[in-house]
């Protein structure tokens, strides 16, 4: 009987690490695993280097959540921005989004997460005590809730908005609406009926 | 790639890749089954905003080599006061729980797809309070529908009927492996079976008569009625042989606030 054909012990070894990525399955895990083989052995240590650095340097601000390297994280420690407004935020990514826009001078708290009773995720799974703490202490006067505009999102910011009100904070919810480049026709009848809700005067 | 089309209500949507979604659908022609969604969580996608779970919408299916693919939404209702109320969708959440677990894929049931459409319906208009029951309404009535009725109204050790007008002082029993009443002399022999008053298993065998759809009108004690939820969970739990995951959060949803 043949034998089966299989890879050397060290490259059969890369190729099943790099499959448990996200969307990499083993054909293209064979693929990244060839070309890492043809990389200059520096590069290959750069990239090494680069996946252990930022696995050890990079952690959550204790203040707002965020990913960061120092901790406090930067935009927490800034002088230039607002500390009396703070956007509440699912994940860290919604962080770099919102700083896209250079619109938001305030400070971030990022939640890790939504409620989702179908995924057994209640409120004390998210970091909602520090954000209670945080307004408790003073400085912050209103609270942009930017959860994604779905189920799990609008739980949540309605859960904020109980919360928060009773500690005096102004709690607002970021617009509901079409997408600029869009076209009507093909919008859904929820933003589109949100969209009208949140109409304003030209 | 062949079409077809189905009325449905979505239980759950899960993301995957980039942009992507897989929802799970209960529909009236084909039973429960799993779509994918490409691009849905794009800003920009005609999808979208129509997937939002417990939406009850018309779809246009194309048969996928795995999964279906989702060509076309019109939605007939998207419920928005379910998603208004913090309440009103963690009960949704825990009947979309309910339908998805207890339902295998692909087998046709047209009286539980009516049965979640009425109960969202229901949900729709509820304030807190009747939200629960029907929620628990839902409970019992998708267990007689999938032939795990409970006998709630008299013992199922010795027949003997509930005492009218709620038996001041008699501890009764609830017994999730038998499925049904058991009365002070029957409740001893069953290690398993969870105490409760008499009142609250009239309520049980109330809410199996009430029809899906209409209001309720039942008045019930606080402890009475954390009582009755944990009683038809501790039912439907013996059935599914796991936990149910909603109830767990809604509890925690109504300890405000939470432990700082």
């Amino acid at each position: 009987m043949p034998v089966m054909f299989s890879y050397a012990p060290p490259l059969a070894r890369l190729i099943e690490e790099l499959s448990k990525l996200p969307s990499v399955g083993p054909k293209t895990a064979q693929r990244l695993a060839f070309h890492m083989l043809s990389m200059s052995s520096a590069d290959a240590e750069a990239l090494a280097a680069a996946i252990l650095e930022a696995k050890s340097r990079i952690r959550n601000c204790s203040v707002c959540g965020n990913i960061t390297e120092t901790d406090p994280c930067r935009i927490c420690t800034s002088a230039e921005r607002d500390r009396s407004v703070v956007c509440v935020v699912e994940n860290a990514r919604d962080v770099a989004a919102m700083e896209r826009t250079r619109e938001f001078t305030g400070l971030y708290h990022v939640l890790q997460g939504a409620i989702s009773p179908l995924d057994g995720i209640g409120p004390d799974d998210l970091r909602i005590a520090e954000l209670l703490r945080r307004v408790a202490a003073g400085d912050v006067r209103e609270v942009i809730v930017a959860t994604n505009p779905r189920v799990e999102g609008e739980a949540t910011a309605l859960y904020l908005s109980k919360v928060l009100k009773p500690l005096g904070v102004r709690v607002t919810r970021i617009a509901h609406g079409l997408p600029v480049g869009g076209d009507l026709e093909y919008a859904d009848e929820v933003t589109l009926a949100r969209a009208l809700e949140g109409r304003r005067e030209l | 790639m062949p079409v077809f089309k189905a009325e449905g209500v979505i239980l759950r949507r899960q993301t995957i890749g980039e942009a992507d979604r897989v929802l799970t659908l209960l529909t009236r022609e084909h039973g429960k089954l799993r779509a994918a969604a490409r691009g849905s969580r794009r800003v920009t996608s005609r999808l979208g905003g129509r997937l939002e779970p417990y939406t009850r919408a018309r779809f246009l299916l194309a048969r996928g080599r795995t999964l279906d693919v989702i060509a076309q939404v019109e939605v007939v209702d998207a419920f928005a006061g379910i998603r208004a109320d913090l309440m009103r969708s963690a009960y949704a959440a825990y009947v979309a729980e309910l339908a998805d677990r207890f339902l295998p894929e692909r087998d046709r049931h047209e009286d539980v797809f009516a049965l979640v459409c009425a109960t969202l319906g229901a949900l729709d208009l509820a304030g807190e309070d009747e939200a629960e029951l029907v929620t628990l309404r839902f409970a019992l009535h998708l267990a007689s529908a999938l032939g795990y009725r409970p006998r709630a109204g008299e013992c199922v050790g010795c027949g003997r009927p509930l005492p009218r007008g709620g038996g001041p002082g008699e501890r009764w029993a609830f017994s999730p492996a038998l499925g049904g009443a058991l009365c002070p002399g029957c409740a001893g022999r069953n290690q398993e079976a969870v105490r409760t008053a008499p009142g609250v298993l009239a309520m049980v065998a109330h809410l199996l008569r009430a029809p899906s759809g209409q209001p309720i009108r039942l008045r019930i004690p606080r402890e009475q009625r954390a009582d009755l939820a944990r009683l038809v969970q501790a039912h439907l739990e013996y059935r599914l042989e796991g936990r149910l995951r909603a109830p767990a959060v809604i509890e925690r949803l109504r300890a405000l606030p939470p432990p700082a």
